[in-house]
């Protein structure tokens, strides 16, 4: 870290405070912060919304060292055991429709064509609806890509990425798009958010998987 | 911005998690509490005024061109103030 980890500290553990202040709301949400060793942060995301009972498919660990210099650092890891998550674990990817501009004059209904991802392993087409684009936040090279990484400016793996060169963080630090509190915001929004009734067939599965193992031992 | 400090609207804005105290006249619209918030918030880069975006608690996003009094809200109310989404690929 090369900057003062006192200063760091500060603005690390300010940003806690305005969590704790409303952590009712974070709650509901299903933003939960579980751990902080300075700079780490664990936070684990809840699917309030999957049935017959909540999840928690995802956490992230926040590395906060020299915040916010440099933006936060986001790994996706397993919220139980803290391991990385590699790209094809993830359970869905960040996907956010985001609306097209019409091509035509006012008044027309011609959309944009709607275009996809690549078939590339882990980018498979994702269905859309029309007039919209089916983005993921979360990127990665292939199933087994062991660093996938959340695409979204005021993260440090966007900004450190050679693709972005031309987007520095220097360009967004003041507009707050780093915050902690922003970037685990639109987590829970395009990851557990979306997370409801689609989830349940893979939940019961696994618990049936699970009630067999216990039957067997002795 | 002038306000009627009988019927002013008392809302706590959150701005990328910041919460902060803002009081609001209800004729005013919506977009006009962007500046004042992010004053508060000390947001200092106003380059994309038009990119920050009002939600409410169940996330809905509200029309900034809408007057304040039209939403009912109650004392206190919560809104986020963020800006959208900045993905590239």
């Amino acid at each position: 870290m090369y900057t003062d980890p006192a200063v760091v500290r500060r603005k690390v553990e300010r940003e806690i405070g305005w969590y704790n202040e409303r952590i009712d709301h974070y709650r509901a949400r299903g933003i939960w912060l579980l751990g902080y060793t300075f700079p780490q942060l664990l936070v684990a995301f809840v699917a309030p919304k999957t049935r017959p009972h909540p999840m928690v498919p995802l956490g992230v660990m926040l590395d906060l060292s020299n915040y916010d210099v440099e933006p936060p650092s986001v790994t996706l890891v397993n919220p139980f055991t803290r391991a990385p998550l590699k790209f094809g674990e993830v359970p869905n990817g960040l996907v956010r429709l985001r609306a097209l501009m019409p091509l035509g004059p006012p008044g027309t209904a011609m959309l944009q064509r709607v275009q996809y991802f690549p078939g590339a392993p882990g980018k498979e087409q994702i269905p859309a609806i029309p007039g919209t684009l089916p983005e993921r936040l979360v990127q990665g090279w292939s199933h087994e890509d062991p660093k996938p990484f959340v695409c979204l400016r005021g993260v440090r793996e966007y900004h450190d990425n050679p693709g972005h060169s031309g987007d520095s963080w220097w360009l967004h630090r003041s507009q707050g798009v780093g915050r902690l509190l922003h970037i685990l915001e639109l987590i829970a929004q395009y990851g557990t958010d979306a997370m409801t009734e689609q989830l349940q067939v893979q939940t019961e599965f696994r618990v049936h998987v699970v009630s067999e193992i216990a039957i067997d031992a002795p | 911005m002038a306000t009627n400090p009988d019927k002013d609207v008392h809302l706590k804005i959150v701005v990328n998690g910041k919460p902060v105290p803002l009081k609001a006249d209800p004729g005013a619209q919506l977009g006009t509490l962007v500046e004042p918030a992010l004053d508060k918030a000390k947001v200092a880069d106003r380059s994309n005024l038009d990119k920050w975006i009002f939600t409410n608690a169940a996330g809905t996003v509200l029309d900034k061109t809408a007057l304040i009094g039209s939403f009912g809200f109650q004392h206190n109310e919560e809104l986020s103030l963020s800006m959208g989404a900045g993905v590239v690929g």
